[in-house]
């Protein structure tokens, strides 16, 4: 039975199922687990990287390896954390190459306009800079937060993602914390917060 | 700074910072990573008859089974193109303005009247697709209509009805259209909407679909 008439039958199909499919050169079974991830690969690795082409082509060099790499997949995680690990090292190799991230120079309005969706009560002068700070991270620590406090990733996703101790996401995320308010501390003061 | 002030600067941030898109160009990215896969089947391929060529035989080559096997398969498909070649012959000025969607002359008159009819079939039911989507609940009738054609797809995609590369292509990107049509119509999902409707517009299915339905009733 293939991916096709599966899906016509109605009959759901388990991920172990849809990979042996991929597997075996169905093409609707490979485009079905891209559905069912895409979205997710993208907005973790556009949160990253911060540019809408780096997010894109990560996504895609993200499928491109986990389909060519699907036989070594042992299912010891969920398919999605493995596509998440990859998605990391994918995006953290493309900024390093480009270097856009680090270097580029967003203006204050650009940051308004991303920022539209923000709360009222944040001052955003306060929020460029928390974002920059954030910007500004050693890459394990910056991985960590955005997963965590920005994404929603649990402690244990992150540490089966980065292939890490839990308690070492954990402290990373502390680490990260104490860095950001270090670094908003000056202005913080200044705002009488 | 409180860990409350904290907290809320970062749930802000959350909102804020390096926001995604609310629709990812999915389509755009499937089509790329398409490309990429193969190109790297094609890249494989040519790699693996590399060793092969160098490869020292210790045999004779026609001792080895499989070789025989591929030999005897080589030799009916030569048989099998002159033969085509034999009968295709008398229409060969035809062939010059032959336009893509030209089922190729050994495809059996059965396979051609199926063909004619599924394409009817899914240009109708693709036409109708914006309204069904306006429906609410589902048309039920709709989705059967859907999955019958996913099926007959598949079945056909395997037959030599799909011997044309370009009558192909449109095959296989039905194929997709038709799976995200079947699993919307039990979720309907604005995400998954914009995806079926991405696959539509950027794969240039409908224009295909109403060129091939158009050649066909010409020829």
């Amino acid at each position: 039975m293939t991916t096709a008439t599966a899906i016509a039958s109605g009959r759901r199909v388990t991920e172990p199922e849809l990979i042996a499919r991929v597997l075996a050169g169905d093409r609707i079974a490979a485009r079905e687990l891209y559905d069912a991830h895409a979205p997710r690969v993208y907005r973790l690795a556009f949160r990253l990287t911060g540019d809408a082409d780096l997010a894109r082509e990560s996504t895609q060099d993200v499928f491109v390896k986990a389909f060519r790499q699907l036989v070594n997949f042992r299912g010891d995680a969920a398919l999605g954390t493995w596509l998440h690990r990859i998605t990391v090292t994918v995006s953290a190799n493309a900024m390093r190459k480009v270097k856009r991230m680090r270097e580029r120079e967003t203006d204050l309005d650009q940051r308004d306009v991303m920022g539209s969706h923000g709360s009222d009560d944040v001052d955003p002068v306060l929020r460029d800079k928390l974002h920059r700070a954030i910007d500004a991270l050693p890459e394990i620590y910056r991985v960590t937060l955005i997963m965590h406090d920005i994404e929603g990733y649990t402690h244990i996703e992150i540490a089966t993602s980065l292939g890490v101790a839990e308690g070492t996401c954990k402290s990373r995320l502390s680490l990260a914390r104490g860095k950001l308010r270090a670094a908003l501390s000056d202005l913080a003061e200044e705002l009488e917060l | 700074m409180t860990d409350e002030r904290f907290d809320d600067l970062m749930r802000d941030a959350a909102h804020t910072y390096n926001v995604p898109p609310d629709m990812p160009p999915i389509e755009q990215m499937w089509q790329s990573i398409e490309e990429a896969r193969r190109q790297q089947e094609q890249a494989a391929e040519l790699g693996s008859v590399r060793p092969i060529v160098v490869k020292p035989l210790k045999r004779s080559l026609l001792q080895q089974s499989w070789l025989r096997m591929a030999a005897m398969l080589l030799l009916g498909l030569g048989l099998g193109r002159a033969s085509v070649a034999v009968v295709a012959a008398p229409s060969s000025e035809a062939t010059v303005a032959a336009t893509p969607f030209k089922p190729e002359t050994t495809v059996p008159a059965q396979y051609q009247l199926v063909t004619d009819h599924y394409l009817g079939q899914a240009a109708a039911l693709l036409l109708a697709l914006p309204g069904e989507l306006s429906n609410k609940p589902a048309d039920a009738s709709f989705t059967t209509r859907a999955d019958e054609l996913l099926l007959q797809t598949r079945l056909l995609l395997d037959s030599p009805a799909t011997s044309d590369p370009a009558l192909r292509m449109l095959f296989e990107d039905l194929e997709i259209v038709l799976a995200q049509l079947v699993r919307l119509q039990a979720d309907r999902d604005p995400t998954r909407i914009d995806m079926l409707y991405q696959a539509l517009e950027q794969r240039d299915v409908i224009p295909r679909l109403r060129s091939a339905v158009v050649d066909r009733i010409a020829d």
